[in-house]
């Protein structure tokens, strides 16, 4: 899972925000922020997109990859810091360093993780 | 009684700054530029996360946030019009509007070999706008205040002479940055 994919929404945390279980919509920051990507719903008639939210990761699942390079990624990171973590591989958040940015596969929320 | 001070505040504020351009200023050397695009608190100046997201942002004085609370350091100074500056990437046009939302794009005429002249549009459109104060206030949360501006696009080929009022997402950074969030929102209303 990463930049530009297409995601669904797997959690019931978030009606708060206008989002529900089964939502899909694309991740439009390429940063990874305290375990959450940011998640823009599109509106299922008129295929817009609405406001991003912060959603954490493991709300999410992979509809389609983007295939974003690790290039275009770095590109779009904040001061294209390749520290920041951006993909999520097998329950791994990994930067474009190649580190493993969590010790346990599916815990993204260790204090470590920026 | 709060809500009175609130209101005697607005109104003191209208008036020493009437519809001129100003930017939200208070101690802390943090700013959405420093944080990274999510404010987080400044412990060191006691200046909150929401004060840290709206530090060294330019707003009209009539249209701009209103989030202030109890003992709030924040000031509004009045200043210049700002020229505006992008955080727009280029893959938001190419990679993603002209990719999944293809379709959108087709029905106004607009296919990939667009993308330069897409990009050109929503960014100069939206500069040009924020700077004549034509925005509209949206969410206000720790990473910042976003905004929408609505910009008309002409239609091409097949839809050539038609107009499009479409509508553009963006977050106010410090001194006038605009960061994009969506680059097309929705037709405007």
């Amino acid at each position: 899972m990463q930049y530009l994919d297409r995601v669904r929404l797997i959690s019931d945390d978030y009606e708060q925000y206008g989002l529900h279980r089964g939502d899909e919509g694309h991740i439009l920051n390429a940063e990874i922020r305290y375990g959450k990507f940011c998640f823009y719903r599109e509106d299922p008639v008129t295929k817009f997109d609405d406001d991003g939210v912060s959603v954490r990761i493991e709300d999410l699942e992979l509809v389609e990859a983007s295939g974003s390079s690790d290039e275009a990624i770095l590109e779009d990171l904040p001061l294209h810091n390749p520290e920041w973590g951006c993909k999520v591989i097998d329950g791994f958040i990994y930067n474009l360093k190649g580190e493993r940015l969590n010790e346990y596969a599916y815990d993204y929320h260790h204090r470590r993780i920026k | 009684m709060k809500e009175l001070e609130a209101l005697y505040g607005k109104i003191t504020d209208y008036l020493k700054n009437g519809d001129g351009w100003v930017r939200r200023e208070n101690i802390s050397p943090k700013d959405l530029d420093v944080c990274n695009g999510e404010a987080t608190d400044d412990g060191i100046t006691h200046t909150c996360a929401l004060c840290v997201a709206l530090n060294r942002t330019v707003f009209k004085n009539d249209n701009k946030p209103d989030y202030y609370h109890p003992f709030c350091k924040c000031e509004q100074k009045p200043t210049a019009p700002p020229e505006p500056t992008l955080d727009f990437p280029m893959r938001k046009i190419k990679d993603y509007l002209f990719v999944k939302k293809e379709e959108l794009m087709r029905s106004m005429g607009y296919l990939p070999e667009d993308a330069d002249e897409v990009y050109a549009l929503l960014g100069e459109g939206a500069k040009k706008e924020y700077a004549e104060g034509n925005y509209k206030l949206g969410f206000f949360n720790e990473h910042g205040q976003r905004i929408s501006i609505t910009l008309r696009m002409k239609g091409k080929r097949d839809k050539l002479g038609k107009s499009f009022d479409v509508v553009t997402g963006w977050m106010v950074y410090p001194y006038g940055k605009l960061h994009n969030n969506t680059p097309i929102s929705g037709w405007a209303k």
